[in-house]
C-alpha cells in the first residue's frame, strides 16, 4: 500500500442501514450471516396483474422513532436515507443541531460542524412512489390534486436536500442518480470533497424506496425471479427488487485520530467507468466492469495479491452474473481462483441505488470482524460462474482488502475499495 | 485573461433552448429580445390558470442524432444528446452537428437534471397499468431510470471515460461543473461534456401551478414572468439543454485552439430547509448564503467584485426570490449594484431547473465574446432593493472581462460560476 499523509486518508467511522433484513446496521449484518432473506409477498402495491409476486419490502420501519412529527410530508426514499444518516452519525459519534434524533446511546464526543459537513446520496429513481400515486387518479383526475403538490416538492435532489436538513448541515449537497451503481458514485464523490479539503465529514450512502415502476420494468426485462435470488448458480432466474438505504460517515483518519472516534475501515480508492456499449445490458466482454475495477486498484494503491474479497454486484440475472464473472477474471486472472467472492443480494434483493452502499457497509463489517458473508442460495455451479462465490456459510478469514463492485443502467460502472485501517 | 492552475477552458458549446437551437441562433434571438414564451403547445393548460411555457418547438432530433434509433428514447434524452452533439461539433460556438468523440477513453459526460425522468416515469407507470403490466413497452422503462439520458449520450458519442447524472436543484448544471472539474484535476479524463438538461413536463408544470408558483398561477393575477420587474408574478416553466466542452489549461497551451472563455472561479452555498417543509424559507439566510456563492466564485478567481464587469443572474420572475438576489448583489457589489449591467434570460428562456446553470453560460459566452448584454424583454421597472439599474429592456454593450454568472434555488442549492474572457 502507498504511504498517504491521514489527512488524505479517508475512513468509515459511522455506519447506518434500513433493509428488508434488518432497520439497524447489527441486526442486516447479524441476517447476513444466518442467511434471513428479506424476500415475501409484495404489500406496497397489488400485483395480480405480474408474472412474480415476490420483493425484498422494508417491514419493521417506523420513521417517526429517529425523524418525529416531521416525517410525514417526507417521502419514502427520504426517509430511508434521513434515518440511516442518523444511524450513521450516532455510531460515527458526532451530535447535531437538526431535528433528527441520535439512535444509540454511544456518547457524543463532538458537534459537527454544520459548514464543513457534506451530503452525498445516490439514487435510481428518486421518490417514485409519489409519481406512482398518479395512476389512481387518472380517470378523474383534477388540476387541485394534491398530488400534483407533492410530486414537486419531491424532485430526486429532495433526497440529500432534506437528509442535510434532519441535521442542518450546511455543506456541499448533491443527489447522485446513476441507477444502481449510484451508491458508488456517491462514496467516491464524498471521497473527492474530502481530499479536496471542501468538507471535512461527509454523509455517503443510497437510497431507493420500492417502487412499482422498477418492478414492472425489471419483469418486462425478463429479469425478475418468481421466487429466490440466487446469484451465480446454474438456475439462476433474476434479480428480486429491494428497498432500502446505506449511508456512512466518512472523514479524514486525521480528523478522527483528532477526536478520538472509532474507525471501522478506509476507503483506499475507486473506480468509475462506462460501457458506452447499450442502455440497459452489460458489455459482452465486461470492459467497462474490468476497467472500474482496474482504474480502483490503481487508485487504492492495491497489488492484485491484496486482496481478499470482492462483494460482487451479483444480482442474479443470467447476463450480470456471467460478465462480471469475465470481468473478475479478466481483472485477476488465475488469482481469481483464490479470491472469495460473494453477493448479498440473495438476501436484501437489489436495492438499486442503495445496494451499493449496502454493500460497502457489508464490506466494512467483514473487513472489521474477519467474516465474509456469503452467497446464499447458491444450489448448482454453473460453467460460466466458477470462482468461489462463499456459498451459503460465512467463512472465517482475515479480510484486509475488499472490492465493491457495482454496474448500472446507462453503462455506468463503479468500484469501490475498502481497506483494513493499517 | 491569463489562466492559472484552477481554470477550466471551454472549449466548445451546444444549445438547444426554447429560443433557438444551437448557440449562435439562440445568442441572435436573445440579442434581438425574441423570447421564447408563448402558450404550452405539449400539453392542455385549458383547466389552468395559466398557460405559458417556454417550450421548444418544430424540434427534430433527427437533425442532431442522425442513423440513431431515437423511437426508446425520452424528450429529455433527445434535448440532451442533441446539445452534447452541438457541443462535439467544430468545437466553436457556431456548432456544427458532431459525431463521435475524438478519444472515447479520455473523454467523460457529467449532466445535471432535476425533474428529468418525471414524464417517464408516469408515463411508464400509466401506460403499465392501464394495459397491463405484461403489456406495457419494454423500451420506455430505462427512461424512467434518471441518468439515462447520459447514458444514451455515452453510446451514441462513444464517450467512454466517465458519465454521471448529479442532481442539486436549479444549479445542477454548476454541479456537474464542479464534479467535471474533478475529473479533470484527478487526470482521470483530458476533456469532459458538462452541463444539464431539462425536458417540460406537464406532471411538472401542474405541480408548480398549484403551489402558485409559476406566473399567473395564482387567482387574480396577470401572467407576466419578467425577472426582477415590479409586475412579476412567478416563473415562466421551460426546458432546455446544454453542454460545454471543459478541458485543463495546459491542453489548451499545448497546441490546441483558444478556448471561448474559462471558468476561473467556482462558489457554492447550502441552505438547508426545515425537515419535512422542503419550502420553507429563512429569508436572511437565503441571501447571505447568494451572497456567499457570489463571493466564494469571485475570490476563487483571485478578483474582487469590483473586477466584475456583468451579471448573469438567476432571477427567474420569483417574487422572492428575484428580490432575494438582488439584496445579496446589493450586499456583494455596494452601490455598483445599481449600476452593473445585468442579463436576466430566464425572462426568455424560462426556467429550466438542470438546464439553466449551463443555458446562463451559454449566454454569458455572448457577453464575453461580443460584448453584449442581451435586453430582457418587457421589463419596465422594479420594485427590488436596490434597485438594479442594470437591469434593461434594451440591448446593453459592454468591453466585458469577467462576468459572474449565478444559479440560485434559495433554500437548497445556490452556486456562482466566475467567467473571464480569454483573449
Amino acid at each position: 500500500l502507498r504511504a498517504r499523509p491521514d489527512d488524505e486518508r479517508i475512513v468509515v467511522t459511522g455506519l447506518g442501514a434500513v433493509t428488508s433484513i434488518g432497520s439497524d446496521v447489527e441486526t442486516f449484518w447479524r441476517n447476513l450471516l444466518a442467511g434471513h432473506g428479506g424476500a415475501a409477498p409484495i404489500t406496497s402495491f397489488d400485483t395480480s396483474g405480474y408474472k412474480t409476486h415476490i420483493g425484498c419490502e422494508v417491514r419493521d420501519f417506523d420513521a417517526t422513532n429517529v425523524l418525529g412529527e416531521h416525517v410525514s410530508r417526507l417521502s419514502r426514499a427520504t426517509q430511508l436515507a434521513a434515518t440511516a444518516a442518523a444511524m450513521s452519525l450516532s455510531d460515527a459519534g458526532w451530535s447535531w443541531s437538526g431535528p433528527a434524533r441520535a439512535t444509540s446511546q454511544r456518547p457524543a464526543v463532538q458537534p459537527l460542524d454544520a459548514l464543513r459537513t457534506a451530503v452525498s446520496i445516490g439514487t435510481t429513481l428518486g421518490e417514485p412512489q409519489i409519481l406512482e400515486r398518479m395512476p389512481e387518479t387518472w380517470d378523474d383526475w383534477r388540476p387541485e390534486s394534491p398530488v400534483w403538490q407533492g410530486l414537486v416538492d419531491a424532485p430526486c435532489s429532495v433526497i440529500a436536500q432534506q437528509v442535510a436538513a434532519a441535521f442542518q448541515v450546511r455543506g456541499p449537497n448533491a443527489t447522485i442518480p446513476t441507477a444502481c451503481a449510484a451508491g458508488n458514485y456517491a462514496i467516491a464523490h464524498a471521497y473527492e470533497l474530502l481530499r479536496s479539503g471542501r468538507a471535512d465529514v461527509a454523509l455517503a450512502g443510497g437510497a431507493d424506496a420500492f417502487s412499482r415502476s422498477a418492478f414492472t420494468g425489471f419483469s418486462r426485462l425478463l429479469a425478475m425471479s418468481p421466487d429466490l435470488c440466487k446469484p451465480f448458480d446454474r438456475n439462476r432466474r433474476g434479480l428480486l427488487l429491494g428497498e432500502g438505504a446505506g449511508v456512512l460517515v466518512l472523514e479524514t483518519l486525521a480528523g478522527a485520530r483528532r477526536r478520538g472516534a472509532r474507525v471501522h475501515a478506509e476507503v483506499l480508492g475507486y473506480g468509475l467507468s462506462c460501457d458506452a456499449y447499450h442502455i440497459t445490458g452489460p458489455h459482452p466482454e465486461g470492459q467497462g466492469a474490468s476497467a472500474a475495477m482496474t482504474k480502483a486498484l490503481d487508485s487504492a494503491g492495491v497489488r492484485l495479491e491484496d486482496v481478499s474479497y470482492i462483494n460482487a454486484h451479483g444480482t442474479g440475472t443470467v447476463h450480470n452474473d456471467r460478465i462480471e464473472t469475465l470481468a473478475i477474471k479478466k481483472v485477476f486472472g488465475k488469482r481469481a481462483y483464490d479470491i472469495p467472492v460473494s453477493s448479498i443480494k440473495a438476501l436484501t434483493g437489489h436495492v438499486m441505488g442503495g445496494a451499493s452502499a449496502l454493500e460497502a457497509i457489508a464490506c466494512t463489517l467483514a473487513i472489521q470482524e474477519g467474516v465474509v458473508p456469503p452467497t446464499w442460495n447458491y444450489e448448482t455451479p454453473d460453467p460460466d460462474c466458477d470462482l468461489d462465490y462463499v456459498p451459503n456459510a460465512p467463512r472465517h478469514i482475515p479480510v484486509r482488502v475488499a472490492v465493491n463492485n457495482s454496474y448500472a443502467f446507462g453503462g455506468n460502472n463503479a468500484s469501490v475499495i475498502l481497506g483494513a485501517v493499517s | 485573461v491569463i489562466p492559472s492552475a484552477g481554470h477550466l477552458g471551454i472549449a466548445s458549446c451546444g444549445v438547444v433552448s426554447a429560443v433557438g437551437v444551437g448557440w449562435e441562433a439562440m445568442a441572435r434571438a436573445l440579442v434581438e429580445g425574441r423570447s421564447g414564451v408563448a402558450p404550452a403547445a405539449l400539453f392542455d393548460t385549458r383547466a389552468l390558470r395559466c398557460h405559458t411555457a417556454a417550450e421548444i418547438r418544430d424540434f427534430d432530433p433527427h437533425a442532431f442524432l442522425a442513423g440513431k434509433p431515437l423511437r426508446g428514447m425520452s424528450r429529455s434524452a433527445h434535448l440532451a444528446c442533441s446539445a452534447v452533439s452541438l457541443a462535439l461539433g467544430d468545437g466553436g460556438v457556431a456548432g456544427a452537428v458532431g459525431g463521435s468523440c475524438a478519444d472515447p477513453a479520455r473523454t467523460g459526460i457529467v449532466a445535471g437534471t432535476v425533474y428529468g425522468n418525471v414524464n417517464s416515469v408516469v408515463r411508464f407507470d400509466v401506460e403499465s397499468q392501464r394495459e397491463g403490466p405484461r403489456f406495457v413497452d419494454a423500451t420506455l422503462f430505462p427512461n424512467t431510470v434518471i441518468n439515462s439520458p447520459a447514458g444514451f449520450a455515452s453510446i451514441y458519442f462513444n464517450i467512454a471515460g466517465s458519465n454521471t447524472t448529479i442532481s442539486g436543484g436549479i444549479s445542477s448544471s454548476f454541479a456537474a461543473i464542479d464534479y467535471a472539474a474533478g475529473l479533470l484535476a484527478s487526470g482521470s479524463v483530458d476533456s469532459v461534456l458538462a452541463g444539464g438538461f431539462e425536458e417540460l413536463s406537464q406532471w411538472v408544470y401542474l405541480g408548480l401551478h398549484n403551489g402558485g408558483r409559476l406566473a399567473g398561477s395564482r387567482a387574480g393575477d396577470s401572467e407576466n414572468g419578467t425577472p426582477f420587474d415590479r409586475r412579476r408574478t412567478g416563473f415562466v416553466l421551460g426546458e432546455g439543454a446544454a453542454f460545454v466542452r471543459l478541458v485543463r489549461p495546459e491542453t489548451v497551451q499545448s497546441g490546441g485552439r483558444a478556448p471561448l472563455a474559462w471558468i476561473a472561479g467556482r462558489g457554492s452555498a447550502f441552505v438547508p430547509g426545515r425537515l419535512g417543509e422542503p419550502e420553507a424559507v429563512d429569508a436572511g439566510e437565503v441571501r447571505e448564503a447568494m451572497a456567499r456563492a457570489m463571493r466564494e466564485a469571485i475570490a476563487a478567481a483571485h478578483l474582487s467584485p469590483a473586477d466584475v464587469d456583468v451579471v448573469w443572474a438567476s432571477a427567474s420572475g420569483s417574487r422572492p426570490q428575484d428580490a432575494l438576489e438582488a439584496a445579496a448583489l446589493g450586499d456583494v457589489f455596494g452601490p455598483r449594484a445599481e449600476q452593473i449591467p445585468i442579463a436576466a434570460a430566464k425572462g426568455s428562456l424560462g426556467e429550466c431547473f438542470g438546464a439553466s446553470g449551463a443555458l446562463q453560460i451559454a449566454g454569458a459566452l455572448l457577453t464575453l465574446r461580443e460584448g453584449l448584454v442581451p435586453p430582457t424583454p418587457g421589463f419596465i421597472d422594479t420594485d427590488c432593493v436596490p434597485p438594479l439599474g442594470g437591469v434593461c429592456s434594451c440591448l446593453q454593450r459592454i468591453e466585458a472581462r469577467h462576468v459572474l454568472v449565478n444559479a440560485f434555488d434559495g433554500l437548497g442549492n445556490n452556486a456562482s460560476l466566475l467567467l473571464s474572457r480569454a483573449e
